[in-house]
């Protein structure tokens, strides 16, 4: 069985600009999330880690290089790693499109979603030899990223790797294209007063859009002493349902749940939490619980679901989310369930008040994407 | 293996078989006949990505071809190696304008403009259920590994291993300059009997395909 272990763990998002920092803001049950203006005159519910972000394309243009050097450079590595693997929906669409509103050419290595390097120049953990791999397949190409690392890096005599997915999707086209499915939170059904990100509560109404993103530092080899948390469980399903709703009955979702753990040898009673995907649209929600159902054993373990703190970043959320799990793994706490939020869709998933104990066992992680991706990750310490 | 392959020429595509004696089967297909594979209203909300790959599943009837060799269509791995978005989709809705572009963008945007729209595409049309997966990389070994990894457990031993990239000239006013493909989509299925060696042979000829677009195709095989 390939296990990959995690030495380090990098994030930034809309609650802060490292790891630390977006941990201390949900440890406090903080949630964001506004109204942005956007640069087409629109407006939009949204959290961005660009404050009052984005009349402006020219200043979010650079958003997604930055943030993919912030991502490596966070993680302190001593040295080059062997491969990167990177997951994303959007890649650099940030920058191609600010070249379209000045009318400059489109060069195709802004184009290019393998052409990663120049946007790592000088980063400790990059070098001439590192490979580089984009997964851009969406909402859980990050989940993908990491998958695609157990599979390949042992076989290929990889030691070292980093997994990372990022997305700085806040544009003009992308907001445009959610909002034209009906896939985001909107204004009009927003209560004054309560987070917009609403994921597992009756009343939520669908993702909220954010920016940012996660990575880890891997490798194939166990530590020298102690334990460290580790990835041992990968499974992924097409739905062949629909390029964007999800099946509520959640079958596809429980089928990648159970390739998971057989690929991790872990049995359903050995998962003691669940990292859940709840990107706050009522198909998905539905379709999570009742995968839950399908697959582990009740009562269900405790769940996080972080995307009610920051919003829904797109691939970008992934590896954040795998970030702040990991942070539960080192530190054996539960966050809070953020304030504000009802959590009163189902009556076995409930509110957390404080922070716990994380209970012992393995960990899921889910993520769902466009095109019809279930994806799941087993975690262990 | 065999490799079936599409490029687009003015408004008709050109496909042809490529196998280890040389190049089979090469036709010409115009709208009509591109119509009849993928319906014309299913046309506007996918990219040409998906629609050459929509050609290429039904002008050589890759599915019936994967039975053939032992596989399961309904289940059948993935992988799909695109570098680029699908630009194409927006080409004309984009403007030096947001505004204008904001107007512009269609409920099919979401869907169409990503990378991932042709695994979808394919996945969803076909009621396979296996994983699929896009990847973006210079480096064929890996993509040949991940598609090696891929087969293993599955039906047959089998895997779909495709290239598709398409790149408008133009993105609003914009034009697109650089080292680019020409339009061009490439299917190889894998077997159990193939090695690893044959994976990275089947992509160094998708890459060939790509760069050689302009040229005849017997050249190629």
């Amino acid at each position: 069985m390939t296990q990959l272990y995690i030495t380090a763990a990098s994030a930034f998002g809309p609650l802060g600009k490292s790891l630390d920092e977006i941990w201390h803001a949900i440890m406090c049950g903080k949630t964001t999330g506004s109204t942005l203006h956007v640069a087409s005159g629109r407006q939009y519910m949204a959290a961005t880690t660009h404050g009052g972000h984005t009349t402006n394309t020219q200043s979010y243009a650079k958003s997604f290089t930055e943030g993919l050097r912030s991502l490596v450079l966070d993680l302190d590595l001593d040295g080059p790693v062997d491969a990167i693997f990177v997951g994303t929906a959007v890649g650099n669409l940030c920058k191609a499109e600010h070249e379209v509103y000045v009318t400059r050419d489109l060069r195709a290595e802004i184009l290019d979603f393998a052409n990663l390097r120049p946007m790592l120049e000088g980063c400790p953990g990059i070098g001439p030899d590192t490979q580089i791999v984009v997964v851009p397949t969406g909402c859980c190409a990050g989940l993908q990223a990491a998958g695609m690392a157990k599979a390949v890096m042992a076989r290929m005599g990889y030691r070292t790797g980093i997994v990372a997915s990022l997305d700085m999707g806040l544009t003009p086209l992308a907001f445009e294209a959610f909002s034209k499915i009906n896939a985001t939170a909107d204004r009009k059904d927003h209560i004054e007063g309560t987070p917009i990100s609403r994921p597992f509560c009756k009343d939520r109404s669908g993702f909220l859009f954010a920016d940012g993103g996660g990575a880890m530092a891997v490798s194939v080899d166990a530590p020298a002493s102690g334990t460290m948390p580790r990835l041992t469980g990968y499974g992924c399903v097409s739905s062949a349902y629909h390029m964007t709703d999800i099946e509520t009955d959640g079958l596809p979702i429980a089928q990648s749940i159970t390739l998971a753990l057989a690929d991790a040898n872990c049995v359903p009673n050995r998962i003691g939490h669940v990292n859940l995907h709840a990107s706050g649209t009522q198909q998905n929600d539905t379709a999570e619980h009742n995968a839950l159902h399908a697959t582990l054993n009740d009562p269900l373990p405790p769940i996080t679901a972080f995307k009610g703190n920051h919003g829904h970043a797109l691939a970008g959320a992934n590896m954040l989310e795998i970030a702040l799990t990991w942070k539960m793994m080192i530190t054996g706490i539960v966050p809070p369930t953020p304030v504000g939020l009802a959590i009163d869709a189902y009556d076995d998933v409930p509110t957390r008040a404080q922070a716990t104990k994380l209970a012992p066992g393995a960990i899921l992680k889910t993520a769902s994407g466009f095109a019809g991706i279930h994806a799941t990750l087993v975690l262990e310490t | 293996m065999q490799t079936y392959f599409c490029l687009r020429e003015a408004d008709s595509l050109r496909t042809g078989l490529l196998n280890d004696s040389g190049l089979h089967r090469e036709t010409t297909l115009g709208p009509r006949e591109v119509g009849k594979f993928v319906p014309r209203r299913e046309q506007r909300k996918i990219p040409q990505t998906a629609i050459m790959a929509g050609v290429l599943f039904e002008h050589f009837q890759l599915n019936a071809a994967i039975r053939d060799l032992g596989g399961n269509p309904r289940n059948i791995p993935l992988l799909v190696r695109n570098r680029f978005a699908n630009w194409d989709h927006v080409a004309d809705a984009m403007a030096p304008s947001p505004e204008i572009t904001a107007r512009g963008i269609d409920s099919y945007v979401a869907t169409a403009w990503f990378p991932a729209a042709v695994q979808g595409y394919l996945t969803i049309r076909y009621g396979n259920m296996a994983q699929a997966v896009t990847v973006s990389t210079q480096s064929t070994q890996i993509v040949a590994t991940m598609a090696d990894h891929l087969r293993l457990g599955a039906a047959g031993g089998m895997a779909v291993l495709a290239s598709l990239e398409c790149v408008p000239k133009r993105v609003g006013q914009s034009p697109v300059t650089g080292d680019l493909p020409e339009w061009f989509g490439a299917v190889s299925l894998i077997t159990g009997h193939n090695t690893l060696d044959d994976i990275e042979t089947a992509l160094s000829q998708h890459q060939s395909i790509a760069a050689g677009a302009g040229q005849r195709t017997a050249e190629l095989a």
